[in-house]
């Protein structure tokens, strides 16, 4: 009895003040994903290593854009879509704290501008992408 | 290893095998005559001391192989001199004609089948001739008949009209006695199950248990993905045992590929498979002391377990070690920093947990609940194939770790603690030892850490290989069965749970204890539904 009661005055409170006090996740946590537009180009490498689909794409042939999304709602925070884009444009956060009241809130969109074929005119990756290659001479080989 | 040459043993039915193969060493594959499957089986069960580990149905029709049903046992190795990598894997594998979807059940003579066979029955329509208890068990009474999931023509993405039929439960009948249904919805944050009890007074006469609530296809799912994302959902077939089935789902796959992964690799692994032991096992004997209504230990016990968690947030960036297995080593590498962190982090929790057990283990009312509960005999535990902590508890020494060594245990020494009591005090105190041997082990591993490359790259997998990967979970033992398909995709992915094998005993140790025991004969196996249900 008495070495119980010594075992919890010894151990005190331990109960931290968050939400008061920040709480930051240690260096490495696997957080939110962050894309850094600067880098993407729109090339959907990330969409295929996503397991969940929370990374999806669509391309609208009659506009000639692709519509890229990222919801945090369907997000693992596994990490296939870092590890898998060539050009480090997307990197796991220390951030977590996602709670939002509506699922709009959850998504990243972005839009890309498709480029078409100089020969039959058929839309075939976006422009930025088209570009890159042009100018490094190389695909997505990283 | 097998040794011994295949006629020696398995010469009464030398006639009846059509092939064999060995795609590691200590696996051995038969493929046997249809119909002479039930007599092998009795056969290695009565008389070469096999047990039978899992029990696979396989729609291998688009490959013009009919169906197919794979049984595995584990069998001691001929002439091992010492109990470390004693025994072996042995595989019978046997097609059931389409056209009569029936095979011979083995389960009046091999308890352990049951669920198997009757999970085959539900899943892919084959039915198991002589079963006992030939009712519903993975699908329930809502889906309809005729409908069977895990067939090739089935589309993952079916949904199948509701139907509306009764499922029954053994009645109990009798002047005063009392039918208390719990669950599926429980009072508290645990998954679903359904519990039937019928009592007299405080007295529980029987138990009936209803699980597979959670079922949601996972097998299926894994059918429709290549094998690179079929390991985010290997890592989720369950929260804490997610490093265990993530390593045997990799072991499995490095297995085809048949590539050996760095030594630095395999020895984090280890390290990462026994913290995950270590923080289920320390948060799990405080979770005891909140079926016994000690708060005191469960406040101190999970204050230790949350320590362990933020230890694992910090080594891996995910408080459940999720995000570091990939085929062929670890995404993550271990810095010099971290190494000492763990180490100076388990010194510590090893003394707090000591002062812990040594108050809450020895005080006499605690251990009035505890002692005597929820007995599980060990013959009943044998005939189910009941593994790890609750089998240990019962008098059987079985531990993969020992038996069938995988990743770097071949390296280490530890003890495996057995107990025979078979209460839940028994259950505690295995799961107490083990966690200063993780502790143990955790150590040695540190201290002999190689050097080197974490990694090797596994491309695209050869089509239409299968092998098992395993590992001791937490709760016991995991086999995974991989076949793979064209194209690095999986054709066939079995996940046989420890808890899957160990959830119909539950309900075998709890009649002549009181209602309040239930709880926490629960508590002492601690069992995943998820894992189960699939």
């Amino acid at each position: 009895m008495f070495r119980i009661l010594k075992k919890s005055l010894s151990t005190g409170v331990v109960t931290t003040g968050y939400p008061k006090g920040q709480d930051p996740a240690p260096e490495g946590f696997r957080g939110r994903p962050e894309v850094d537009f600067e880098k993407c180009t729109g090339c959907k490498v990330c969409s295929e290593a996503c397991p969940s689909g929370a990374i999806s794409y669509e391309d609208d042939l009659e506009e000639g854009v692709r519509r890229w999304r990222l919801s945090y709602a369907g997000c693992l925070f596994c990490g296939a879509c870092e590890e898998q884009c060539p050009y480090g444009a997307i990197t796991l956060s220390q951030f977590y704290e996602m709670a939002s009241r509506n699922k709009e809130d959850l998504s990243v969109t972005a839009t890309f501008r498709l480029g078409s074929c100089s020969h039959c005119g058929q839309y075939y990756e976006t422009e930025r992408e088209i570009q890159r290659a042009r100018k490094e001479g190389s695909h997505r080989c990283r | 290893m097998i040794d011994t040459p295949l006629h020696e043993w398995m010469a009464p039915f030398k006639g009846t095998i059509l092939g064999s193969e060995t795609p590691v060493p200590n696996e051995l594959y038969l493929t046997v005559k249809p119909g002479t499957c039930a007599e092998i089986c009795k056969y290695l069960y009565d008389r070469q001391g096999a047990s039978l580990v899992a029990m696979v149905g396989s729609d291998e029709r688009p490959l013009n192989e009919g169906f197919n049903l794979y049984y595995f046992f584990s069998l001691p190795s001929p002439g091992a001199p010492t109990p470390q990598n004693s025994r072996f894997f042995l595989n019978l594998r046997t097609k059931v004609d389409e056209r009569h979807p029936e095979f011979t059940s083995i389960t009046p003579w091999i308890p352990a089948a049951h669920w198997y066979e009757r999970e085959i029955q539900d899943l892919l329509g084959l039915k198991p001739v002589g079963h006992p208890d030939p009712r519903r068990l993975v699908l329930h009474e809502n889906w309809p008949e005729g409908l069977y999931p895990l067939r090739k023509d089935f589309d993952y993405k079916t949904q199948p009209p509701r139907a509306q039929e009764d499922f029954e439960m053994n009645p109990v009948e009798g002047e005063g006695v009392f039918e208390i249904p719990v669950g599926p919805v429980h009072a508290g944050i645990i998954e679903p199950g359904h519990f039937r009890f019928s009592s007299v007074g405080e007295e529980i006469l029987n138990l009936e248990a209803r699980l597979f609530y959670k079922h949601k296809g996972t097998e299926k799912l894994a059918e429709t993905l290549p094998f690179t994302q079929g390991l985010f959902l290997a890592e989720r077939i369950c929260g804490v045992c997610s490093f265990s089935h993530a390593t045997s789902y990799c072991q499995a796959l490095e297995k085809i590929a048949g590539v050996e992964i760095p030594e630095r690799a395999q020895h984090l692994r280890t390290i990462l498979l026994e913290l995950e032991r270590l923080y289920n096992h320390v948060g799990d004997v405080g979770n005891i002391c909140a079926g016994t209504g000690l708060l005191v230990g469960n406040a101190q016990g999970t204050l230790l377990k949350e320590k362990l968690m933020q230890l694992n947030e910090i080594i891996t960036g995910n408080r459940y070690l999720r995000g570091m297995n990939t085929i062929g080593g670890l995404r993550r590498d271990l810095s010099e920093k971290q190494r000492l962190l763990i180490l100076s982090t388990l010194r510590q929790i090893e003394k707090e947990f000591k002062e812990l057990t040594d108050v809450i283990m020895f005080l006499s009312t605690q251990r009035d609940r505890l002692e005597t509960t929820g007995v599980l005999p060990r013959t009943v535990a044998r005939d189910l194939g009941v593994v790890g902590v609750a089998a240990r508890a019962s008098g059987l020494d079985s531990d993969l770790r020992r038996d069938h060594p995988y990743a770097a245990y071949d390296k280490v020494s530890f003890k495996v603690p057995l107990r025979t009591e078979g209460d839940v005090s028994a259950r505690v105190w295995v799961r107490i030892e083990e966690a200063f041997e993780s502790v143990h082990i955790i150590e040695q591993l540190l201290e002999t850490l190689p050097r080197g490359d974490i990694r090797v790259e596994v491309k695209e997998l050869p089509p239409y290989k299968s092998v098992l990967g395993y590992t001791e979970s937490p709760r016991g033992a995991n086999l995974h069965w991989i076949m793979t398909s064209s194209g690095s995709y999986l054709y066939r992915y079995k996940i046989r749970s420890a808890s899957y094998v160990n959830w119909p005993a539950v309900p075998l140790t709890v009649p002549g204890n009181i209602v309040p025991d239930f709880p926490l004969i629960n508590k002492s196996f601690n069992l995943c539904y998820s894992c189960t249900d699939l």
